[in-house]
């Protein structure tokens, strides 16, 4: 499409919603990395979380036309992917099988870990072993974590929502987010004095 | 025991700008361990394509072999792509109004009225000027390629934008 600013989801929304499924496949590259950074470290589970990101895609394009406000986007698909994932723990706790029966990152992809040969870690293999030990710390520990509280963490420190959108996504209130999101940050900390 | 809680406080941000950092390089150097992949990503765009195909039809002026419909999706392309097509605009959303439908649900019925939501460049120095240009190439697609030559086309210019 001719001239379109790259930060500009806004545009991209409204012809989405007006058909165009070009600027849909643009909405989809741009968000997806974020989308699953969110499912996987909700989830710790990378089909799953690809899943719920697949799912929540397609269900975007097919309600993108009842999305009142185009500059809401992102949260509004992070809502569904949100609800998506939670969706997945609840069905796998009522089952009573773990949805943290996890396949990590760089097992999902034979030969290609994180920081692998297409990363900036490539010809470092230290440096790739601790962010790639760093990052399944921090999944491992949030499997801890009630869900709610997890979720409310992830949306906040990791995809950096303001508390007042974080409430809208999950039903909340705000003070009820800062106190699940305080909680979970205790709880981190405290499992990373275990680590010394 | 404050020294302690600060040194964890200082580890605990130090994870997360890490793991941030990390992970954002990885996925702008297209890393496949951090993002879909390129099945699930080919996946979710057939699957929009295949729901796009089966949206509502519209129904058309009849011509002399008879009467036809188009789908709404071809009609909003075209639309799209008459704005697309004046020198700066980008095409927003365009909202139809139709005359009563006579084909059941899935048909409606002949556009009467099309609103087009345009973003103009901000080196634009006459934007009533551009609305008729706009106006002008909406009423001529219309017309040329489905025969639709009464129906009004309304410009909106919604965004001005720098580049």
């Amino acid at each position: 499409m001719p001239g379109l600013p790259d930060d500009e989801d806004r545009a991209l929304v409204l012809r989405a919603q007006d058909g165009d499924v070009g600027a849909f496949e643009a909405l989809v590259d741009r968000h997806q990395g974020r989308l699953f950074r969110i499912a996987y470290l909700v989830l710790h589970d990378r089909m799953d979380a690809e899943d719920v990101v697949q799912e929540s895609l397609v269900l975007a394009w097919k309600r993108v036309h009842l999305l009142a406000d185009p500059s809401a986007f992102r949260s509004w698909v992070s809502q569904i992917t949100h609800r998506a994932a939670i969706g997945v723990l609840r069905r796998a706790a009522r089952r009573g099988t773990s949805a943290a029966e996890h396949e990590d990152l760089d097992r999902a992809v034979p030969g290609n870990s994180v920081g692998g040969v297409t990363g900036r870690n490539a010809g470092h293999p230290e440096q790739s072993t601790l962010a790639n030990a760093q990052m399944e710390a921090l999944a491992t520990i949030l499997q801890s974590i009630d869900e709610d509280q997890r979720a409310c963490w992830v949306l906040r420190e990791i995809d950096g929502m303001s508390y007042q959108e974080i409430a809208r996504v999950v039903d909340a209130t705000e003070s009820t987010v800062r106190g699940r999101i305080a909680r979970a940050r205790g709880h981190i900390l405290d499992r990373m004095k275990e680590w010394r | 025991m404050h020294d302690s809680d600060d040194a964890a406080t200082q580890r605990y941000l130090e994870l997360i700008r890490s793991v941030h950092d990390e992970w954002t390089s990885l996925e702008e150097q297209g890393d496949h361990s951090v993002q879909l992949s390129a099945t699930a990503l080919s996946t979710i765009k057939e699957s929009v394509r295949a729901d796009v195909r089966h949206g509502a039809q519209v129904q058309m002026p009849p011509t002399a072999a008879g009467p036809y419909t188009l789908s709404e999706l071809a009609l909003r392309t075209l639309v799209r792509r008459a704005v697309d097509s004046v020198p700066g605009v980008i095409a927003l959303r365009t909202t139809v109004e139709h005359e009563p439908g006579e084909n059941g649900l899935r048909t409606r019925g002949t556009p009467a009225r099309i609103r087009c939501r345009i973003s103009a460049p901000a080196t634009s120095s006459d934007l009533l000027q551009l609305a008729d240009d706009v106006r002008a190439a909406v009423t001529s697609a219309c017309r040329d390629q489905v025969g639709l030559d009464s129906t009004v086309v309304d410009i909106h210019i919604e965004d001005i934008h720098e580049h």
